[in-house]
């Protein structure tokens, strides 16, 4: 066989291959794509719209999009520059949220809430964040974390927690969601704001909910 | 002596080929050719000494021959020839070795075992024989068996085409056996084997005799509480053991 035409088998292998070896590796050409086979792999989804999009620390992307029965939080990393992946050891940032309630949030991990409801009236959201403590096995209040609904019910807010606290014990421990005049419509949870203090001999736990 | 002028000749020839690889090559050619028309001169009944020149003669000024087969052995060519052929074997190599151990994957997944989830003697046995299609997955409830103890045991197995593009995440199943509306849950634990072609087992313990459905759930992994779940009677299709 004339050398051209080897060349050409060659090329024409090589693609065969390497078009086999990509469509097996996992690698996507847009976030959306890389998304959308996690979340089929997961069985479930995929998202229909992307909510929110953001850049961690380490250079990997969080995805949040809401599918058929409710959110989906994917983590994904760009590989090559110009290729997209899940990201395999990032189980705990990867969720899916099912609707079960009318409204629902999640705590995605070191610096953010996001939620949606299905409320229409609901124009505010109200979230209390809770910390498990080991010592007291108890829910320690945290943080207090208002966010406005979007015309699709969307709402998330960065938090900023303290750095005492491990953001992986971290979960919401109280949802609310108010109307445009500030009418409770909705309560998940307990409103509770469980604060520990030092007593001498150990731990006395208040509600600060209660007391104020 | 004719064979030093031959050789003087080809390695003349060969010296213009700039594509070194290909030198040998031609090199046996040449030398195949002017050993030919050698031979042949010599039949004819012509002098040794006058064939050896006429060959070379007939052979062409090695420089041009040379030239001519520069032209024809391109160094460019030859590179991209080569370089695209030594990267074109490792690549199929791997290639082959990975459909190898593909087909090996699938292969232990069709063989793999279910052992009985119970040493007491089996009640009765259902073979629901449903297939039902979950995003890249295809499940098959293969067998429901019952045992005197109680315990409960679905055997299924799951299919994941090696074409998908959908993430790999393990696939099992979650069961629950209903007397009425009143769940009969105690899990007695599970396994399941193969990444394409799966074969799995789920117990539950405790379960009444008269439990007359069982509800199986394909969820996802990170979810709960979504998804058609598939209804199995308890009561049809019973083969009772004798």
């Amino acid at each position: 066989m004339k050398r051209g035409k080897q060349i050409i088998l060659f090329l024409l292998l090589l693609f065969l291959c390497g078009g086999y070896a990509f469509w097996r590796s996992g690698l996507h050409l847009s976030p959306k794509a890389a998304m959308e086979a996690e979340e089929r792999g997961l069985r479930y989804g995929p998202s229909a719209e992307i909510l929110l999009t953001y850049e961690k620390e380490d250079g990997k992307w969080i995805y949040v999009g809401q599918w058929e029965k409710g959110l989906s939080v994917i983590c994904l990393e760009r590989e090559w520059g110009f290729f997209w992946k899940a990201a395999s050891t990032e189980e705990i940032y990867t969720r899916c949220l099912p609707m079960e309630e009318p409204i629902e949030a999640l705590f995605i991990g070191e610096s953010r809430i996001v939620g949606i409801s299905n409320l229409p009236e609901v124009e505010n959201v109200l979230c209390y964040l809770n910390g498990y403590n080991e010592k007291l096995h108890e829910n320690i209040f945290l943080k207090e974390v208002a966010m406005d609904t979007a015309e699709n019910g969307f709402f998330s807010a960065e938090v900023e927690l303290p750095e005492s606290v491990n953001w992986e014990d971290a979960q919401i421990g109280y949802l609310e969601g108010r109307t445009e005049n500030g009418d409770v419509v909705f309560q998940e949870g307990e409103k509770k704001k469980l604060a520990a203090y030092p007593d001498g001999k150990g731990y006395i736990i208040k509600d600060l909910e209660t007391e104020s | 002596m004719e064979r030093e002028h031959f050789e003087k000749y080809i390695k003349d020839v060969t010296s213009h080929v700039r594509f070194r690889f290909d030198r040998r090559k031609i090199a046996e050619e040449l030398r195949e050719h002017i050993e030919d028309l050698y031979e042949d001169l010599l039949s004819q009944g012509i002098e040794a000494e006058q064939a050896e020149e006429l060959a070379l003669e007939w052979m062409g000024d090695s420089e041009e021959v040379g030239k001519a087969l520069d032209r024809e052995h391109h160094p460019v060519l030859g590179w991209t020839w080569l370089i695209l052929g030594v990267v074109c074997l490792a690549v199929v190599i791997k290639t082959v070795f990975g459909v190898i151990d593909l087909g090996k994957n699938i292969a232990e997944g069709y063989f793999g075992k279910i052992y009985p989830a119970s040493a007491q003697p089996v009640v009765y046995t259902i073979s629901p024989e449903i297939e039902r299609q979950v995003y890249s997955y295809t499940l098959y409830i293969d067998k429901i068996v019952y045992y005197e103890d109680g315990m409960l045991e679905v055997d299924y197995a799951t299919w994941r085409t090696p074409f998908s593009r959908d993430e790999y995440w393990s696939f099992e199943i979650n069961v629950c056996p209903y007397v009425g509306d009143t769940p009969c849950y105690e899990g007695a634990g599970r396994y399941k084997d193969g990444r394409y072609y799966g074969k799995g087992q789920v117990k539950v313990r405790n379960v009444p005799q008269e439990a007359d459905r069982l509800q199986v759930r394909a969820n996802a992994d990170l979810g709960n509480g979504w998804g058609e779940p598939i209804e199995i009677s308890l009561t049809e299709g019973r083969v009772m053991a004798e």
